[in-house]
């Protein structure tokens, strides 16, 4: 197993007038290939700055971040836009769904990024909303469709352009347990299924448990960093 | 992303904020409007003043006279008729020579009972069909050597109905066609008339037919006052075509054009016939021959009108600055016509000043707009940069939204411009059917008065297509400027504070 993600001495402060906030003091941070590693922590404890720093969508204010080997800390904005294209999937805890368009059009939008053309970004799409049981609503507007249905448009999209990792953002916040249960399910086999590094971000311990690495955040700091390479095995 | 692609997802985004996009659109429609309408009754006046100026006279064309020229100033003579051919953009350049220096008469028609006073007229062979003129019948050459005492000669189509018939009475309302007096010898107009299209109404309805039968020049070359006998020297004129001046050159139309060569040799041939100089040293005709004659000193060599004929009616203002420099006065239309011009100029501009103030409002309004829509699509811009949507992909999405504005008020705009052109040139008959009299005077709007008068299907709007084009491109440019700036805000907005916008 390589490594996916290496941070190193990641530091991020904020100026609130004329007060520092530290957000992150300093972490140093690898995640495997093909891991999936949750990130847990009180309500400010650094956990969201860290997966948006992760996700190239902030700048770290000291330190690096390379994914697959690729220093993403030091890409400008267009690089990284089409690094996001091919390596990195987003889901998110408010699904993001685009109104005007159908649960496909809306699960292709990565592929329609990168420019793949209307028929075939429409199949790859309807293909992945297949596996999440969602064909019979592929024609569908976000706002004839549940939660749970959006959220998991919202998973079909993050995983249409098979990217290396993906980042999911308490992604499973807004949705009742039992929804919960399924959302999970069906994102954890499909990580497993094509080998993706996941790194998702949660605050419901529970959750927590079906990481492989749990990562435990406090006041910008790792506090906690356990490997539990057996958790699925013992699960199962 | 693909061009399609971000063409369906502008024209999707201008479709879910219809009202908004159609009040932005109609701003545009406005302004469009306003300033094609403005620039189509310019350029109906410009189209106007040019129609009525080529009822005139031929704006390519530039009449040099040497008269009143300054000391030094060469004479106008077939040499200078070669300089001003050889100058660029001249396409002709042609004495119209009425030798006045003798006289003769034309006769033809059965035992020559038909008498004819039409005026000669010598021109450069080569510069006759260039000039401008129409041919009925027949060829342009009269250059060609018929045989001795022949002349080949291209008859006006007036001139047919010069002829008189010798048989009756002069005084009598039957000896000419279209006789210029009545019996009691007051004017009467009874002019061959043409129609709208400058073709000349009855024209065969003269007393021969000039083009086929024999024509004979009767050169008068003595007088004998006792005996009452005229000397005559006859030449055989050999019609080779008629051609049309149109209504406004009478010389051409009415005369009997030869090539210069051969009003020179008759002029000789006077000159030997009775041994006088008298017939070129006159008034104003040429020397042929400067050591004959009896030693006039104010003699004025060359001819009186040399006539230059442009290529383009643009090129005419230089042409004439050379000409005027070289000393020589002109006359021609294009003076007239780019004085009324630039009136006309004046007025579009200021009224095109207040129309473009109008676009400029609706610039503004599309401006307004696409930053209202950015602001409330902020969200959404975030997600797609999140999932990695390239910067300059949303920037394209934007301008393409804000042209798309732009273009279709522009092709609205133009549509509703050829309407209210439509209305505005029937406004008469329009005006008309509600029983409301009056004239729509747009000339003296413009400030050449009393134009409609002359002009009376005169149209008061005209849109080419150059303008509509103009208008689609400029409209959809003013959109896509207009977006320039909302769109690099766009840009700006940061993934992660559009995504965290709960």
């Amino acid at each position: 197993m390589s490594t996916m993600i290496r941070t190193e001495g990641l530091k991020k402060i904020y100026r609130v007038g004329k007060e520092k906030v530290v957000a992150l003091a300093g972490v140093d941070l690898e995640i495997e290939q093909g891991e999936v590693c949750c990130i847990v922590g009180q309500s400010g404890s650094g956990k969201s700055t860290l997966l948006n720093m992760l996700a190239g969508l902030e700048k770290p204010t000291r330190g690096t971040i390379a994914i697959a080997g690729k220093k993403i800390s030091s890409m400008d904005e267009e690089r990284l836009a089409v690094f996001r294209q091919e390596n990195l999937g987003f889901v998110f805890q408010s699904y993001n769904l685009l109104p005007q368009l159908t649960a496909a059009e809306n699960a292709a939008l990565p592929l329609m990024f990168s420019g793949m053309g209307k028929e075939q970004r429409l199949k790859r799409a309807l293909r992945e909303l297949k596996q999440m049981g969602l064909a019979e609503r592929a024609g569908h507007r976000p706002s004839e469709m549940s939660g749970g249905q959006q959220q998991r448009v919202g998973i079909a999209r993050a995983f249409v352009a098979r990217p290396k990792v993906i980042f999911a953002d308490e992604p499973t916040g807004n949705l009742d347990t039992q929804t919960t249960q399924h959302v999970l399910r069906a994102m954890l086999d499909r990580v497993a299924k094509y080998g993706i590094t996941l790194v998702m971000v949660t605050h419901e311990p529970n959750l927590a448990e079906c990481g492989d690495r749990v990562v435990t955040l406090s006041d910008g700091k790792i506090i906690g960093n356990v490997l539990r390479k057996n958790a699925e095995e013992e699960a199962l | 992303m693909k061009p399609v692609d971000l063409f369906s997802f502008s024209i999707d985004n201008l479709r879910r904020r219809k009202s908004r996009t159609v009040l932005t659109v109609i701003g545009v429609v406005v302004g469009v409007c306003a300033i094609v309408v403005m620039i189509s009754l310019g350029i109906a006046v410009n189209r106007a003043t040019d129609a009525m100026l080529q009822n005139w006279g031929d704006l390519t064309k530039i009449e040099v006279v040497r008269y009143g020229a300054q000391q030094g100033t060469p004479d106008l003579d077939d040499k200078m008729v070669g300089i001003f051919q050889k100058t660029p953009h001249v396409i002709a350049s042609t004495p119209m020579y009425q030798p006045n220096g003798f006289w003769g008469q034309l006769v033809g028609g059965r035992g020559n009972r038909y008498v004819g006073s039409a005026q000669l007229v010598g021109m450069e062979p080569t510069a006759i069909e260039p000039m401008g003129y129409k041919l009925l019948t027949g060829n342009w050459d009269v250059d060609t050597y018929l045989g001795k005492g022949k002349i080949p000669v291209l008859i006006g189509e007036q001139a047919p109905f010069s002829f008189m018939d010798s048989k009756k009475s002069a005084s009598s309302p039957d000896a000419m066609k279209y006789p210029a007096y009545d019996e009691n010898y007051t004017s009467i107009s009874n002019l061959p008339r043409y129609d709208a299209n400058g073709a000349l109404l009855n024209p065969e309805d003269f007393f021969f037919d000039v083009m086929t039968s024999k024509l004979t020049y009767r050169m008068q070359i003595g007088y004998d006052a006792e005996t009452d006998v005229t000397t005559y020297k006859d030449y055989e004129f050999v019609p080779v075509g008629m051609i049309s001046g149109g209504m406004n050159d009478y010389m051409i139309s009415n005369g009997v054009i030869m090539s210069i060569k051969n009003v020179k040799l008759l002029e000789s041939d006077y000159r030997k016939a009775t041994g006088s100089a008298s017939g070129s040293a006159g008034s104003g005709g040429i020397v042929m021959d400067s050591g004959g004659g009896r030693g006039n000193t104010t003699t004025v060599k060359g001819y009186d009108t040399v006539y230059v004929k442009v290529d383009d009616v643009k090129n005419v203002a230089d042409i004439e600055k050379s000409i005027k420099e070289a000393g020589y006065q002109i006359y021609s239309m294009s003076e007239t016509r780019k004085q009324m011009q630039g009136q006309v100029a004046q007025t579009q501009m200021m009224l095109g000043g207040l129309a473009a103030v109008s676009l400029f409002v609706a610039a503004l309004n599309i401006m307004n707009t696409m930053t209202m829509a950015i602001t409330e699509r902020t969200r959404e811009i975030g997600v797609m940069k999140v999932l990695g949507c390239r910067l300059r992909d949303i920037r394209r999405m934007f301008l393409i939204e804000s042209g798309c504005i732009g273009f279709i008020g522009g092709a609205v705009g133009c549509v509703a411009s050829v309407l209210l052109s439509l209305l505005l040139n029937h406004l008469p008959n329009i005006l008309g059917a509600l029983g409301i009299k009056g004239d729509v005077d747009l000339a003296s709007f413009f400030g050449l008065g009393g134009m409609a008068s002359q002009m009376p299907d005169m149209k008061l709007s005209i849109i080419p297509p150059w303008l509509i084009i103009l208008a689609l491109a400029f409209a959809t440019g003013v959109g896509l400027v207009s977006g320039i700036s909302p769109s690099n805000r766009a840009v700006r907005i940061s993934s992660l504070e559009a995504i965290r916008h709960e």
